[in-house]
């Protein structure tokens, strides 16, 4: 088994959503598959060049094993080249995003986590609509010496994010803001469908769902502990579509503040509770 | 006329109190409504074949049991405030069979020493025990207590542990962070005992804190011994609060009172309003009344769904346990609706107002208010009323409960304000959100009245009050108001979007509004689908909306595609706000737009705002949440339709459409003919038109094909391509096979026949060139592709037999150069007219870059690949080959030389210096030619 990649995440600015769920996607079929042969496969080749230019599908794969979701292993058969796999510890059934952003989420060390630093510091902040350039600065400010922030690198991170659902590009006149910060509609409801368990006899609390949703989607609460607003906003969409009800039942444990409602339950439609 | 309160601040406090247990049983009874509707709980109740009941079949079900029978437990869930203590205080006054005795255990027993003078005046002649009132212990001195509780027990139970659990339960009595961890959840107890709304369930170590102990000691246990140890811990906690408040025989007490009614034929009917109210006993006490043999009572309990949602393993047990031990199970709400007001919440308001008032029968008004008002319900009316109940809310979550219905009411009878102001700050109620078009005379007071006390109609957009509310209530009625048959008639607005009201003062000039306009012919188109002349407003707000999130309803790409030659197939068609379509509004649909449906009424107001400047999507009424689903569903909606619309014309969906054209394309150029990845993954490496000239009008057929190269490289590149060197390949691979499934000449006799090009939308492009005319092109081609006969192909290959038959691999370039030279000296000397072209064949003999070697043997290739069967495909390939070879420096070398010759041999026949005619004859024929070279260079 090879090590994985020490490389920064976020310096990995030309790898991009749809790539990597094409190679997982690919690797999931068909099983080990040489670097080799992905180059073969993938890359442009070009008449009277000795060989391609593989660059980005050499960092997609160094990324997604940096993340764990591929395993990296030296071939025996053929010299110097690696075979790369699925890691089988992944549920093959979730939705590529959801499988990325758990990545992500979980990140181990210091380079790993820094994908999550920047959605944990919109959280906390309460971040909704903000500028990039800002963010950059708040990045450094909290993060000062893990690595230098660039826009480089917040224009990745953003690039991934808004493939996965967390943030988008907006352009709005006039104003310096060119992120919004927010789950989409279907990124929420693809993260509650996960961790809401249907049960009609334990119904999950508000503050238990969302703490599993923390522990492997996305950070929840803002400094002060209530709820992110840009997960506010999310919930409350999805509750105008009837998708979901929030609910206080007096006296049940677990209650959150949601903008400007105590709630205590989150009940998806179609799941009795 | 002014407002007149004809009620009392002390019949107020009398009959709205918050507990109807603190309310006089002669006011109570004056007051209560029937509570005529609970839902069964079919799972959990034996006996009872009705979805709902009212509160008279649950006496009827409970005064059932006969005096022996075991304990029978009846579960009252509901909401705060939605009226279990007033069920069980009914049941209280009403159960007078003689042979049934009701205990109400009410919620305003907060301190369980109320509750043991309640159980004691059961027992007379039983000594009454004192209980401490735990709210005065020192926090310190009970968590303290607790840890020596606990260590007592483990000492006492060592004998009986595991030597491992008995450790690991010391360690853990033992940790430090247990003591502050008691002392903290104490206190907070303390606290909120006083707060009557809150829980007050006494749980000085819950689930979690025990798991964040645990955590926290470092230890990662397993289910099985972590919850034997919580039990544990737990167990001793309770025991050491019963032993401190002096409680500990409470449970006992409870058994003694069953044992004495039943000896006197009678049967205790435990109502407890609120279990939470036990604290820390509750575990005991559902323990011992769900230990149905352990006494005679018939008991009701009431829990709030919260609670019984978050503690029902606690209540409980397992779900097969309560099942089959409860005798009943009724649900009070449903969702935030309480289940008997839905129906009776003016019949609530009417019974507390006649209450509250004084003598009404006396009144001068009495007619007058009744005609306004309606039958008691002064200060009210049944459209306030509605309003009220509608709107209540609790922490920003809707909540129709009597408690909450009937504190706003206080609160407003309270007031000096009339209702429609003093409603504002009763804090349960959200606003009622209505917006009135302009109208300077029309004041905020009259406005508040006319919202709360007015009867909107069908349509919603005229409001009425009767004339009467307002004059009684003493607010000015506005020349602008019409009044009709005493009522007043007040126009306002149907959509949704709030406008701060403001002020208008009496002097001020109406000026005609665009806005109102606007707003006006807006409302009506969404309301009514009418006709909605200044529908761009809100389509610019729509285009502005999908501009933000940067989508491209009408480009088709891959989604993954960043390549910047990459040329999307655009559909193209009509000004900016013709793209956009709202139904019924004016606009025609006679191509793709996008379509704005009539739904989503705050939306598309936001959206409309947006569009004439109003407001920013940074306005936080805004939720850009709702605005992207919205944007990306309309969208996607569009992509479809424009799939849709194309795909059918084309025979192919896009994809293999595109591919299809790619491979034709690299037919065509490079000769490639395999419909593999492989094939796709080289850019062309000719960018020339070929010439085969044998194909008879295959230039005129093939070349406006050709010159769309770069449109089809382009739609190439955005279709399969994620950046200029990646591609799709999964998608890539699949198109491929599927082309391969669906049998190529098939894919190019769909292509040339069935393709109708005038059915091709006229909007498509792709850059500069429309997709018709390159559908045309392709048309075209395919057709002369199906057409052409190749057996040309077989003419090429006896030429290059000829050539495959010359030892041209043995050619070494320099002796061939050196022999051709010798030639053209020999020319040279003879009167021989050197031609000007052959200057550049000789040059490229000269170049020494020739290599006679690589073109035998692509000269062998093309022999050896012909094969008579096949397509079309390959044939064109075969013929780019050949094409190749007549290109070559090689092959014009060749030529070059044999012309040479012929001329030499000629001049020199005419100079009888010379082969004869008869020879040169021989050099015509081409396979003698090298040798022939050979020889005269010789």
């Amino acid at each position: 088994m090879k090590d994985k990649p020490q490389r920064e995440l976020l310096g990995y600015i030309t790898v991009r959503g749809p790539q990597l769920e094409s190679l997982w996607c690919h690797l999931a079929q068909t099983g080990r598959t040489s670097y080799h042969d992905l180059v073969q496969k993938y890359v442009v080749y070009e008449p009277g060049r000795e060989r391609r230019e593989d660059e980005m599908l050499r960092n997609a794969l160094d990324f997604l094993h940096a993340i764990d979701l591929v395993i990296a292993t030296d071939d025996e058969d053929e010299d110097g080249d690696v075979v790369y796999r699925a890691n089988p510890d992944k549920d093959q059934k979730l939705p590529f995003r959801l499988l990325l952003l758990e990545a992500l989420h979980a990140g181990d060390d210091g380079k790993g986590t820094a994908f999550a630093w920047v959605q944990k510091l919109i959280a906390e902040q309460d971040l909704y609509l903000v500028s990039r350039d800002d963010l950059r600065k708040e990045m450094e400010k909290t993060y000062r010496d893990a690595f230098s922030w660039t826009d480089e690198k917040i224009r990745f991170w953003l690039d991934l994010e808004e493939y996965i659902g967390l943030a988008r590009r907006v352009s709005i006149l006039r104003s310096p803001e060119n992120m919004a910060c927010y789950p989409s509609s279907d990124l929420t409801q693809m993260m509650l469908r996960e961790v809401v368990t249907g049960d009609a006899d334990h119904p999950l609390s508000a503050r238990d769902l969302l703490d599993r949703l923390q522990a492997r989607f996305m950070y929840c609460y803002t400094a002060r502990g209530r709820v992110w607003q840009g997960l506010v906003k999310a919930l409350l969409a999805l509750e105008r579509t009837g998708w979901l009800a929030l609910a206080l039942h007096a006296d049940q444990p677990g209650a959150v503040e949601i903008g400007q409602r105590t709630i205590s339950e989150i009940k998806l439609a179609g799941v009795r509770s | 006329m002014t407002y007149e309160r004809c009620w009392t601040e002390a019949n107020l406090k009398r009959y709205f109190t918050t507990e109807a247990m603190t309310k006089d049983a002669e006011a109570f009874q004056q007051v209560h409504v029937p509570i005529d509707k609970i839902r069964v709980d079919r799972e959990c109740t034996r006996g009872v074949e009705a979805g709902f009941i009212g509160e008279s079949d649950l006496l009827e079900l409970i005064t059932q049991s006969e005096v022996n029978e075991p304990n029978r437990i009846f579960l009252v869930v509901g909401e705060t405030g939605c009226g279990k203590s007033e069920l069980c205080q009914w049941l209280k006054y009403n159960i007078a069979d003689g042979v049934h005795v009701p205990i109400l255990i009410s919620r305003s027993m907060v301190k369980l020493s109320r509750i043991v003078e309640e159980i004691h005046s059961h027992l007379p002649g039983e000594s009454v025990t004192h209980v401490a009132d735990i709210t005065e212990f020192n926090p310190v001195t009970v968590s303290t207590n607790l840890k020596a509780k606990l260590l007592l027990n483990l000492e006492l139970m060592k004998a009986r542990l595991k030597t491992r659990d008995w450790n690991y339960l010391w360690a853990i009595a033992n940790y430090s962070e247990l003591v502050p961890l008691l002392e903290r959840n104490f206190s907070e107890y303390v606290r909120e005992i006083n707060v009557l709304h809150k829980e007050r369930a006494m749980d000085l170590l819950p689930r979690p804190d025990f798991e964040d102990l645990i955590a926290r000691r470092g230890w990662d246990l397993p289910k099985e011994p972590f919850e034997r140890y919580f039990e544990v811990v737990r167990k001793a906690i309770t025991d050491c609060l019963a032993e401190q408040l002096n409680v500990g025989d409470l449970i006992e007490k409870l058994g003694l009172i069953s044992e004495r009614y039943v000896a006197q034929a009678q049967r205790p009917v435990l109502l407890i309003e609120d279990i939470t109210t036990w604290g820390f006993l509750k575990n005991d006490l559902l323990d011992y009344l769900f230990e149905l043999s352990a006494g005679h009572y018939d008991v009701v309990i009431g829990v709030t769904t919260g609670f019984e949602r978050g503690h029902r393993e606690d209540i409980f047990g397992t779900q097969e346990t309560m099942k089959a031990r409860l005798s009943g199970r009724f649900e009070l709400t449903t969702g935030s609706s309480t289940l008997f007001l839905q129906d009776n919440y003016q019949e609530l308001a009417r019974k507390y107002l006649r209450a509250v008032k004084r003598d009404c029968e006396g009144c001068a008004r009495l007619d007058s208010c009744h005609a306004a008002f309606g039958r008691d319900l002064y200060p009210f009316n049944p459209a306030f009323l509605t309003k009220v109940y509608e709107h209540l809310e609790e922490e920003g979550n809707p909540k129709q409960t009597p408690r909450l219905f009937l504190n706003t009411l206080q609160q407003v009878l309270s007031s000096t304000k009339i209702p429609s102001e003093g409603i504002g700050t009763t804090g349960y109620v959200s606003d009622v959100v209505v917006t009135f078009y302009e109208a300077p005379d029309q004041k905020r007071r009259f406005r508040n009245a006319v919202k709360w006390y007015g009867q909107f109609d069908a349509v919603g957009e005229k409001v009425t009050v009767p004339e009467g509310i307002l004059t009684a209530l003493g607010v000015p009625i506005p020349d602008s108001a019409l009044v009709q048959d005493g009522q007043i008639i007040v126009s306002k607005r149907v959509g949704l979007r709030p406008r701060p009201e403001r002020e208008v003062e009496e002097e001020e000039v109406r000026i005609p509004s665009e806005d109102e306009r606007i707003l006006a012919e807006f409302d009506a188109w969404l309301e009514r689908g009418d006709v909605f002349p200044s529908r761009n407003e809100l389509k610019k707000g729509v285009l502005g909306v999908i501009g933000l999130f940067g989508l491209e309803p009408f480009a088709l790409k891959h989604p993954g595609c960043n390549v910047r030659e990459a040329e999307p197939l655009i559909y193209s068609r009509g000004q900016r706000e013709a793209t956009v379509y709202l139904d019924g509004s004016g606009d025609d649909y006679r191509y793709t737009k996008i379509v704005v449906p009539r739904r989503d009424k705050e939306l598309l107001d936001q959206m409309l705002a947006l569009g004439r400047g109003q407001i920013q999507v940074t306005d936080e009424r805004v939720n850009l949440v709702n605005m992207e689903a919205w944007a990306r569903s309309r969208s996607d909606e569009v992509q479809k339709e424009l799939r849709a619309s194309l795909e059918p014309v084309l025979g192919f969906n896009i994809e293999d459409f595109v591919l299809l054209l790619r491979y034709l394309e690299l037919n065509l150029l490079d000769g490639r003919y395999s419909m593999e990845p492989a094939t796709f993954l080289s850019p062309l490496v000719s960018t020339n038109m070929p010439a085969f000239p044998d194909l008879p009008h295959f230039d005129k057929a093939s070349r406006p094909f050709f010159e769309k190269g770069e449109a089809v490289e382009g739609l190439y590149l955005a279709f399969f391509h994620y950046s200029e060197k990646l591609v799709d390949y999964p998608l890539l691979e699949a198109t491929c096979r599927r082309l391969q499934e669906l049998d190529l000449a098939a894919c190019l006799g769909r292509t040339a026949r069935e393709i109708s090009v005038n059915a091709v939308p006229d909007a498509f492009v792709v850059g500069n060139t429309k997709l018709r005319e390159l559908v045309h092109s392709a048309r075209r081609y395919a057709h002369y592709l199906v057409e052409v006969d190749t057996s040309i192909v077989r003419q090429h290959l006896v030429y290059l037999q000829v050539l495959n038959g010359l030892p041209l691999a043995e050619v070494e370039p320099a002796v061939y150069r050196a022999k051709v030279e010798g030639l053209i000296d020999k020319a040279s000397r003879i009167s021989l007219t050197w031609k000007q072209s052959w200057d550049n064949p000789l040059k490229l003999l000269r170049s020494e870059s020739l290599d006679f070697v690589g073109f035998a043997g692509r000269v062998e290739a093309i022999c050896r690949d012909y094969d008579q069967d096949m397509n079309i495909f390959e044939c064109l390939s075969l013929l780019s080959k050949v094409q190749e070879i007549r290109d070559s420096s090689e092959q014009k070398v060749l030529a070059f030389v044999n012309e040479l010759v012929e001329t030499v041999k000629r001049v020199c026949s005419a100079e009888a210096a010379g082969p004869s005619l008869q020879e040169m004859a021989e050099y015509k024929r081409f396979e003698t030619l090298y040798q022939e070279t050979q020889r005269l260079a010789q």
